[in-house]
């Protein structure tokens, strides 16, 4: 089978550091796969690689089969929508028009319909718990509020793969289980998400695979339990950190310690 | 309410436009005007009637058209920077057509159609439009940007003025043209001239509301949204060029249209810029036709230059704009 994401060893090169070093991926449907790592690993670098909007300095990256790199835009757009860590500025429009476009990639699509829209707007925005937030100009709003509606946007344009910078770092606890449950239920309809998350006891309960960073490479890829290993999150973070059963999930639970 | 009353204001402009000035006219001589030309009556011939048909008429459609046109690319402007101080006249866009106006009257031969004129304006409009772009990205502040634009702007109607004074000509409109404008010499061959350029070009931003409306989200968001943002900016500001081009080759540099009208109907209508630009077209003639007709009437018999009405409400306005939104406009 054809997987959603296929990255093969790609690279970044910036300004004479390899910001990006030979990093494969591939997400098959149904995958929520986390990249975690310290700052400046290369986590962000590599997810707007696999959007498209970074051109690898070496390898390739195919979603759904198709090569991202010289892809239409449109084409593009239908396939994989993208949250980036860039909170929008000043934007007058209400929240639901700023929802609704995350409609445009369909808008010539024969099968699409306003009521097709209006009913992805409507489920993106319960989603995301911003449907009472409906009216509100956008430049209106708190920060997390504002990335709850950047992620109901991203929600209603429906693409396969959704790639997404940081969808919980603005946001409370109570939001950050409400926005990774709506990507977990996402990806049982046949989609994927890849994710970049700070929060490691999120990465920890919510992803089927994970995969950690450190200066540009993937030092681990593989589920929460076989990567979050208190070896390998010490080395990596530079900080002494246990990791033990979580005592009311399934899965580990990350701690980091004094030193 | 905002559209009948747009609608309203707009009637009542034209309305007095063709009543009003020197020459006394009731609508009468407007009914006998209207059925004379379609044939149906041929007792043309009085003053008024002349007036009306020659002067009144083409001045009043070229003030709806250049109103239309300056407002609409003010408001594309606003919506392709983000930035409510984007306006033509401010960055500097009408002074760069005065230039290309210029070589047009020099490149028609006298008594000719004046299509040079315009196309003169229109090319000259769209090659400083699409340099906007450069100077926007190398300013990055939106107060800077449309500070390198007024800087600019003066320097290309200081160059005006050498021309102006250098040639001498008697076909070259005297310098207060190319700085307050003027209906004063607009015909029904220089209305014929400019139109097909506006309509054209208000066509072309038409057709990019929707997309220029995702530009709010910022060029990046946009791009990733499946716009080609790059291809969409560069045919708008071209677009813009055309209009605002056009427009001066008909009337001269006329300011603060393309500021103040999309600024006060955005909060009239929203920011959504399918009505917006309706909302603009439609202020924005209402507001010239207006601005005309106190031009001619305030010191009848003599006459104001235009653009003197709209700079002394634009000007205070601005302020205002740069008191209020100076640091961080929205």
């Amino acid at each position: 089978m054809t997987p959603l994401v296929d990255a093969d060893r790609v690279s970044l090169a910036l300004g004479g550091a390899r910001v990006v070093d030979a990093v494969s991926l591939r997400v098959e449907p149904g995958d929520l796969v986390a990249v975690v790592g310290p700052n400046g690993a290369g986590k962000s670098s590599l997810l707007r690689m696999l959007a498209g909007d970074l051109d690898p300095t070496e390898g390739s990256v195919a979603i759904g089969g198709e090569s991202v790199m010289g892809a239409s835009l449109r084409r593009l757009a239908l396939r994989r929508s993208y949250l980036s860590q860039h909170p929008m500025t000043d934007v007058p429009f209400t929240v639901r028009e700023t929802v609704m476009m995350g409609r445009y990639p369909h808008r010539e699509s024969p099968a699409n319909s306003p009521a097709a829209d209006a009913a992805a707007v409507d489920a993106a925005l319960a989603a995301t718990d911003v449907a009472h937030l409906s009216g509100r100009v956008l430049a209106t709003l708190s920060g997390g509020e504002e990335q709850r509606v950047s992620l109901a946007r991203i929600l209603a344009q429906q693409a396969p793969v959704m790639l997404l910078d940081e969808p919980t770092t603005a946001l409370d606890i109570g939001h950050q289980e409400l926005v990774m449950r709506a990507l977990r239920e996402a990806t049982t309809a046949g989609g994927a998400v890849v994710c970049v998350v700070h929060d490691l006891n999120l990465a920890a309960v919510f992803a089927d695979r994970v995969v950690l960073m450190r200066a540009g490479a993937a030092v681990a890829t593989g589920s929460p339990r076989a990567v979050f290993t208190q070896a390998t999150l010490s080395a990596v973070y530079e900080h002494p950190i246990e990791v033990v059963d979580h005592p009311f999930r399934d899965g580990p639970l990350v701690l980091p310690v004094e030193r | 309410m905002w559209w009948f009353l747009l609608s309203v204001s707009l009637v009542v402009a034209v309305s007095a436009g063709l009543l009003l000035g020197a020459v006394s006219i009731g609508p009468g001589d407007l009914w006998r005007v209207f059925l004379d030309k379609v044939g149906i009556s041929d007792g043309g011939g009085t003053q008024a009637e002349s007036v009306l048909w020659a002067i009144r008429i083409p001045r009043v459609l070229a003030a709806t058209l250049v109103g239309a046109a300056l407002a609409v690319a003010g408001a594309a402007l606003q919506g392709v920077y983000r930035n409510p101080l984007a306006d033509p006249y401010l960055l500097g866009i009408s002074s760069a057509a005065g230039l290309g106006v210029i070589l047009g009257i020099a490149l028609t031969p006298a008594g000719a159609f004046p299509v040079l004129v315009a196309l003169g304006g229109a090319a000259a409009g769209a090659g400083y439009a699409l340099l906007t772009r450069r100077i926007s990205a190398a300013t990055v502040d939106p107060a800077r940007f449309v500070l390198v634009g007024v800087a600019l702007g003066l320097a290309l109607l200081a160059w005006t003025g050498i021309v102006v004074f250098r040639w001498d000509s008697p076909r070259l409109p005297t310098l207060t043209y190319w700085i307050f404008g003027s209906f004063v010499g607009v015909t029904w061959r220089t209305l014929v001239a400019a139109t097909p350029f506006v309509l054209v070009a208000l066509a072309t931003m038409a057709f990019f509301t929707r997309s220029l409306d995702l530009l709010a989200l910022g060029d990046r968001e946009a791009r990733l949204l499946g716009i080609g943002v790059d291809r969409i900016v560069t045919l708008i500001l071209a677009a813009v060029g055309v209009a605002v081009g056009a427009t001066v080759g008909l009337a001269g540099v006329i300011g603060f249209i393309g500021l103040l009208v999309p600024f006060v109907l955005r909060r009239a209508v929203g920011p959504a810029n399918r009505q917006l630009f309706l909302a603009s077209a439609i202020g924005g003639a209402a507001v010239m036709v207006g601005a005309d007709v106190l031009a001619r009437t305030l010191a009848s018999p003599a006459e104001i230059p235009v653009g003197i009405i709209t700079a002394s409400v634009g000007g205070p306005f601005l302020v205002w704009l740069l008191m209020r939104h100076g640091r961080a406009p929205t």
